[in-house]
């Protein structure tokens, strides 16, 4: 084993993980603004319901 | 002559993510782990050792910090000349992708020079360059982040990113300008590659599959940026309603 392999495994656990938050957070993002837009499409059509029914 | 602007609106946008973005993330994830067993078996270089494997993720990271910042200079000619919502959606989303890329690239160009310049940062050309362009994109991050979703904020930031792209061809060719620590191209040159073969596929395809993810994380982004924007739309026109609202039982009222 090289003496140098710290260094190799340290920079791809580093990138590793990098890539991974940023692609988590895009994604948890995603379903957030999805969950919201659901509940705002769901909020904005009952009150259009009880509306008509006053 | 269909006009190419007519394509590219948010509604065809998301149409079009949906039915790419699933395709697109397993070609990307099968690049990927070929690119990595690549990255792995390949033999180790007779100077540098085993150091000679993070190369195959330092390049693609600075490759993709630089077609990063090109697409966002592409976008913000979209925003000023076009004022288009979809080339402002693509700058921002750019911005924090690059930056990651940028500070990959440094991170592992860092660990990669302690071992084999005997230290891990020196002031030379290509690395300050590149130093400049991750700040440029804190930079870009910040204004926006302060601006809101203005089209004051959308112009600022398209400006500030046509100024920084003066840095492009300074990282480009800063190692041909300046005498640097850095080596120069060994990849894309007029002569070809000076790489060996078992050594240059397994890099081409970590670049390929680093653009694939970049690609991925950009579309997948922007289409968040563009379900932000209605999910305000809508907040917007719930608060208008309950204001007007407010003020017609406020007239009724004897």
């Amino acid at each position: 084993m090289s003496e140098h392999m710290g260094f190799v495994v340290l920079a791809y656990t580093i990138t590793i993980v990098t890539i991974s938050v940023m692609a988590a957070r895009i994604i948890l993002d995603y379903r957030r603004l999805c969950f919201e837009l659901e509940k705002r499409t769901f909020n904005a059509s009952s009150n259009a319901e009880d509306k008509r029914r006053d | 002559m269909p006009n190419f602007l007519d394509y590219a609106n948010p509604t065809r946008f998301l149409n079009f993510a949906r039915v790419t973005l699933p395709w697109l993330s397993v070609l990307t994830i099968i690049l990927l782990i070929v690119g990595f067993y690549g990255a792995i078996t390949a033999p180790a270089d007779y100077q540098q050792g085993e150091t000679v494997r993070i190369m195959y993720i330092h390049v693609p990271a600075a490759w993709l910090a630089l077609f990063s910042y090109v697409v966002m200079t592409s976008a913000s000619l979209g925003v000023l000349v076009w004022k288009h919502p979809l080339a402002d959606a693509a700058q921002k989303t750019a911005a924090p992708l690059g930056a990651a890329f940028s500070f990959i690239c440094l991170i592992t160009g860092s660990l990669w020079g302690k071992p084999m310049w005997g230290a891990f940062w020196v002031w030379d050309a290509r690395l300050t360059s590149m130093l400049v362009l991750f700040l440029l994109y804190l930079g870009l991050i910040a204004i926006r982040q302060t601006m809101d979703d203005t089209p004051r904020g959308a112009r600022i930031a398209s400006i500030m990113t046509l100024v920084g792209a003066i840095d492009i061809p300074i990282i480009k060719y800063s190692v041909d300008w300046w005498n640097t620590l850095h080596q120069p191209a060994s990849v894309f040159r007029a002569d070809g590659p000076t790489i060996s073969g078992s050594m240059l596929w397994p890099l081409l395809i970590m670049a390929l599959a680093a653009t694939l993810l970049f690609l991925t994380l950009h579309f997948m982004a922007i289409r968040n940026e563009i379900l932000r924007r209605r999910l305000l739309r809508l907040s917007q026109q719930a608060l208008q309603e309950t204001s007007l609202e407010k003020d017609s039982v406020l007239e009724a009222t004897p």
